[in-house]
């Protein structure tokens, strides 16, 4: 059944019109969905599948993992001619996301669609937030007060249980279905704790205040993560009510945290420590220059928000397609040709 | 999901909105400075000797009051028909923006009297009838000194007021003071008093505040 799935219902690519559509500007990508600009209408669900995961691997692993896997990726080319196919179909991957400007969602913490990442993927994500939160320590005194004010052993303690919750998602593959539900059930319900505990410490680091956004990002990818997690296993028991409620919720955080923010906030922000001074052609030069700086962090904030509030939305349409959302998963888990799958919004002819 | 969409479309309104009401802002703030520069060239002495703030203030202020006049209104209106093409919801809590007196301008004043004036007369006979239990500061000496200078140059040619007008500085101070009413005052840098850009900035956050809320 996966494997008839995939080529049928999930394609390996996304259609050439759709993408072209995107570059024109007649689609638009929003999360994990492309809809027409005109109308709204959605033509179509991207979905992660197993071959993003080195991809992921490397952009979490930061410039000296990078450097380390373009090492050991060089003597494996040399050595096999199926890994350089395998390496120009990541850069071919790469190409593609990039091209629909969702590299960074891709590949960062967020995602896209349902999360199917392994434990390991995971894990590296997760270290990768962590790693965000611990340079903040070191970047300014505040900062490290008030991460010191939430208990930095608290916060390690949160990462590790995010941790613990994705091994034992991960694991559940391999259980008996019954059994496999049971445990899913009790990542959702650990995952829905941990989303709520990240919110709390993002709200705090934030204050309400936009001066405070950089501090409190690594905070928000975490949210993102636990959300993403929740909803992967509730989609995995087949609970696709469940999944997208849950899905709803994560969205509604996210935006609750960051909806009021935006690039006039960072920029503004950026702007002040120029010290340039207004009614003078510098000033319109450092708001060039800080809204350039800051542009990238909006985009993540509004693509979070978007990816979040899709990310179950393909639930609705497996449903009209009598597929169960575990085998949905089963089959972006099992691919292994392209990191991205495609589901088009049409019901396929009888 | 259509209500998510358009609040991001909202979130991007007020980007820009609040990024173009600055670059709006600070745009005529160089212009107002421009005009500004060109005025200062033909002032004498005696107009900004003692007063030289005061000047700057009534001047920037007038000439910056006279150009939003005419330039925020066609602003926000196009703000208004931005935002409710978002969603025609939001109609209603755009035309928040075109309201008369959205945006409050600091009151222009007439620039001060450039003759000799009644402060100046008593200032005068201060400075004779001292006693020297009330005799001013030392620092207060080369203020009327330069005072003393003003009227003597006031009967003098414009090359000989010139003359006096780089020795003392005034021209730079007037620089100065028109820079500093430009900043604090208009564009909000360090004041407390609620500057024009400020306010447009808290209209349009509040404005896409209630755009939001009604998309929930």
């Amino acid at each position: 059944m996966i494997g008839a799935l995939v080529g049928q219902i999930f394609l390996r690519e996304v259609p050439a019109h759709l993408l072209k559509g995107v570059v024109s500007g007649e689609y638009r990508l929003f999360g994990s969905v492309i809809r027409n600009a005109a109308n709204g209408q959605i033509a179509g669900y991207l979905q992660e599948a197993a071959p993003l995961a080195p991809m992921i691997m490397k952009s979490a692993a930061g410039p000296i993992g990078m450097v380390v896997e373009a090492g050991l990726d060089g003597a494996q080319i040399a050595q096999n001619e199926a890994i350089r196919a395998g390496v120009a179909r990541i850069e071919e991957a790469v190409g593609l996301l990039q091209s629909l400007g969702i590299a960074n969602l891709a590949l960062g913490a967020t995602g896209l669609g349902v999360s199917v990442a392994g434990f390991a993927v995971m894990s590296a994500k997760i270290d990768g937030v962590k790693r965000a939160v611990d340079g903040l320590a070191d970047r300014i005194d505040s900062v490290s007060a008030k991460i010191d004010a939430l208990g930095r052993d608290a916060v390690e303690l949160d990462f590790a249980e995010l941790k613990s919750l994705s091994k034992s998602f991960d694991e559940a593959w391999q259980l008996s279905e019954q059994a496999a539900a049971r445990r899913w059930h009790d990542v959702a319900r650990g995952a829905l704790s941990q989303q709520s505990r990240f919110e709390l410490r993002a709200d705090r680091v934030l204050n309400g205040s936009p001066q405070h956004y950089l501090e409190a990002d690594p905070f928000l990818d975490a949210v993102s993560l636990a959300s993403a997690l929740r909803v992967a296993a509730l989609a995995a028991c087949d609970e696709s009510m469940a999944a997208r409620e849950a899905a709803a919720d994560g969205a509604r955080s996210i935006e609750r945290l960051t909806g009021r923010l935006g690039l006039a906030d960072l920029s503004r922000e950026a702007l002040s420590r120029a010290h340039a001074r207004p009614g003078t052609l510098e000033w319109v030069i450092a708001q060039a220059a800080a809204n350039q700086e800051m542009r990238p962090i909006a985009l993540k904030i509004r693509q979070r928000e978007a990816a979040a509030i899709t990310r179950a939305a393909p639930l609705l349409a497996l449903e009209d397609r009598a597929i169960r959302p575990r085998e949905w998963l089963e089959a972006a888990r099992s691919e292994s040709n392209s990191p991205v799958l495609f589901m088009s919004s049409e019901l396929p002819e009888a | 999901m259509e209500l998510a969409i358009s609040r991001q479309a909202v979130a991007e309104w007020r980007d820009r909105q609040i990024l173009s009401a600055a670059a709006l802002l600070n745009q005529k703030c160089i212009e107002a400075r421009a005009a500004f520069e060109l005025e200062a060239e033909g002032v004498t002495a005696a107009e900004t000797i003692f007063n030289h703030s005061q000047f700057a203030k009534a001047r920037i202020d007038a000439l910056l009051g006279a150009s939003l006049t005419a330039s925020l209104p066609e602003f926000l209106e196009l703000a208004a028909r931005e935002l409710s093409s978002i969603d025609p919801r939001l109609k209603e809590i755009a035309s928040a923006l075109v309201r008369p007196n959205a945006v409050v301008l600091p009151a222009a004043s007439e620039p001060p009297p450039a003759t000799h004036t009644a402060s100046d007369a008593s200032q005068d006979k201060a400075d004779q009838d001292q006693t020297p239990s009330a005799r001013s500061p030392l620092t207060e000496i080369p203020a009327r000194l330069a005072r003393r200078a003003a009227r003597i140059a006031q009967g003098a040619g414009s090359a000989a007021d010139d003359a006096l007008q780089d020795t003392l500085g005034l021209k730079k101070r007037l620089r100065s003071a028109a820079a500093q009413r430009v900043a604090r005052a208009w564009m909000g840098e360090g004041d407390a008093t609620i500057s024009p850009l400020q306010q447009l900035v808290d209209l349009i956050d509040e404005t896409s505040h209630a755009a939001r809320v009604s998309l929930s």
